[in-house]
């Protein structure tokens, strides 16, 4: 993998667990992108605006960005914000994958202006295919505005 | 804890609609008495208002009588008046013989006569001034009669003649224009005492008329201010209950929030370590496997089996507590387009023999059409269930619209169960079959009560060991179908 090049997809996820299933599950859809992870908001924000940890990273913007919305310090939702407000990083693809099948938050991250919401399924093998189709759709079919 | 919730949350929501059931009911009572007082009051204004204008038409008629009554007593004066002249023309006449005088005693004459006419049309209503009348009309006309005498005697045998006839006349009957004067003026006392008999009366009248007003105006005013204060101290309690109201729906609005987060927690928390777990032993399974025996392979299987049943008992759990909070849309629902729709899909994930579906017209129902729809999908996918270990699965769904509500029946002839454990039925974990003979997790038709009877419906079941069930649920009718 090339460490000069900004991620294909950042993934930003708080559960090891889920991190884990969640890279093996783009593995086994054949993605062989480059996948950066952070393990909360405040991470994935420097990441995206390249500041503290991340400020010396290579340029550019991921081509999809997979974000839970549980998580400690900061949670999705106000990523979510901070990325569709900002100049920058409005246009990044952004799908909430999320354990959560509540309405009140699938309503509140489309206004917020999300790309997509899925639900993570309990069983890994539907978890698997859906991370895949999503990784596949967004980060290699979808054409995105240049 | 889970199963706890929704119903603490439903129990405040029913408080709050009987507290305001109470609040009609009151306000029935409140009016009632309101429009008593306002009754009683007008009835009150009314009365003094039909008072005083009674006593302004008496009073009006007090005036009346004064001016009668002057009436009377100008022309009483008149009269005697003339009388008096005709007498003065006619000594004129016997001392210088004028012809003129004898025209303007005829003249007053005339004049008398007149004034008695008038008198007697004037004292109409009173007999004893009538009597009165009477006597004068009579001396008046004897006096005439006596001076004509005079006259004629003058005509034929001169003055001395004249002067004799009015001496006799004086001494014979004594009548002499004193005489009709004191006639006239004992008429006019009694007139002067009728206007003060009169005057008195409504001077009394009046009083009583002032103080009858100022009593029932009083009154009047009484009962609005009591009225004033009985509304604006229901006006206070009112505001008051609002008030508890408000704070109670408040804490409403809080515990349902609470309860909302709570969810929310159990649906993320709960799920992830479960994803994880079958993540793992997935990866197990595939990366491992070879180096697994039988055994290990099965314990594996166990586990993941396992954890697909926790997955589907919290997703469950949660839709079963989501249908405590969620609000209600009704509105009118094509039953049989809505069931066809649901046994399509039903039959398209459906294994093993496909039933038998024997389907009559559905009557239009007023509900939630989307929590229709679950309730559908949960008998539905019961009844296929139930029934697809027997030899010819049948389903059969009909409805029927009655007077007040609109039932639907499913029935089917699979396994059946126990009458004695009708009660269970619907309640949440509560399940009549080992999960190895039939899949499921207790929840479907706890959901399906849960729907029915917030829609304000019923619902209930018979069934035999092996010879199928039927439910039945029935739901009230719309206003737009009465």
């Amino acid at each position: 993998m090339d460490e000069l090049a900004a991620a294909d997809i950042l993934l930003v996820e708080d559960s090891d667990a889920d991190a884990e299933l969640t890279i093996r599950a783009l593995r086994k859809g054949n993605l062989l992108n480059k996948v950066v992870r952070v393990r909360d908001g405040v991470e994935a924000l420097e990441y995206l605006f390249q500041e503290g940890e991340f400020l010396k990273r290579p340029g550019g913007n991921p081509k999809l960005v997979l974000l839970d919305m549980k998580m400690p310090r900061l949670g999705g939702i106000d990523v979510l914000r901070r990325v569709k407000m900002d100049e920058r990083t409005k246009l990044i693809p952004v799908v909430v994958l999320t354990s959560s099948a509540e309405d009140r938050d699938i309503i509140e991250t489309y206004q917020v202006g999300v790309n997509s919401y899925l639900v993570k399924p309990v069983d890994f093998a539907e978890f698997t295919q859906v991370v895949a189709q999503v990784g596949l759709y967004w980060a290699v079919l979808n054409r995105q505005p240049p | 804890m889970i199963l706890s919730s929704p119903s603490t949350a439903s129990r405040p929501a029913s408080r709050l609609y009987l507290a305001r059931g109470a609040v009609a009911l009151d306000l029935r009572g409140v009016e009632i008495k309101v429009l008593i007082g306002f009754l009683v009051a007008m009835a009150l204004l009314i009365f003094a208002g039909g008072y005083t204008y009674t006593t302004n038409i008496a009073f009006a008629d007090s005036v009346e009588w004064v001016a009668h009554t002057q009436e009377v007593r100008v022309s009483l004066a008149e009269l005697s008046g003339s009388v008096a002249n005709a007498e003065l023309a006619q000594r004129d006449f016997l001392l210088s013989a004028e012809q003129g005088r004898k025209d303007a005693f005829e003249l007053l004459i005339a004049e008398s006569t007149k004034r008695l006419d008038l008198l007697t049309n004037l004292v109409k209503d009173n007999p004893s001034q009538e009597v009165n009348l009477g006597v004068l009309r009579s001396a008046v006309a004897r006096r005439i009669e006596v001076m004509r005498g005079a006259f004629t005697a003058f005509d034929h045998f001169g003055v001395a003649a004249a002067r004799a006839v009015v001496a006799v006349a004086r001494r014979a009957n004594g009548t002499s224009a004193a005489d009709i004067l004191a006639q006239t003026s004992r008429m006019d006392e009694v007139e002067v005492r009728l206007l003060h008999e009169r005057q008195a009366a409504s001077a009394h009248n009046r009083v009583i008329t002032f103080l009858s007003l100022v009593i029932t105006l009083a009154l009047a005013t009484m009962l609005f201010m009591g009225l004033f204060r009985g509304i604006r101290s229901e006006m206070k309690r009112r505001e008051d209950l609002e008030r508890e109201l408000e704070a109670k729906a408040k804490q409403l609005g809080e515990s349902n929030q609470e309860l909302e987060s709570f969810s929310y927690s159990v649906s993320h928390d709960l799920r992830a370590p479960l994803r994880a777990i079958d993540g793992f032993a997935l990866m197990i399974e595939e990366d491992y496997i070879a180096r697994l025996d039988g055994e290990g392979r099965r314990y594996l299987a166990v586990i993941r089996e396992n954890t697909k049943r926790m997955g589907a008992l919290v997703d469950d759990l949660l839709a079963f507590s989501r249908l405590g909070r969620q609000a209600i849309a009704k509105s009118a629902v094509n039953m049989d387009a809505l069931v066809r729709e649901v046994l399509d899909e039903a039959l398209r994930d459906h294994k093993g023999t496909p039933p038998l579906i024997q389907m009559e017209h559905l009557p239009v129902a007023h509900a939630d059409r989307g929590l229709l729809r679950q309730v559908w999908a949960n008998l539905i996918s019961n009844a296929l269930k139930y029934c697809s270990k027997s030899e010819r699965p049948t389903i059969t769904l009909s409805g029927q619209r009655g007077a007040t509500e609109c039932a639907y029946v499913i029935k089917d002839n699979g396994v059946g169960f126990s009458m004695d454990y009708v009660e269970k039925l619907f309640g949440v974990f509560q399940r009549l079959h080992r999960t190895d003979e039939f899949e499921g997790t207790g929840v479907g038709l706890a959901i399906v009560h849960r729907i029915i009877s917030r829609h304000g419906g019923r619902i209930w079941a018979e069934g035999k060991i092996n010879q199928g069930a039927v439910f039945t649920f029935a739901l009230p009718l719309g206003e737009n179908d009465g």
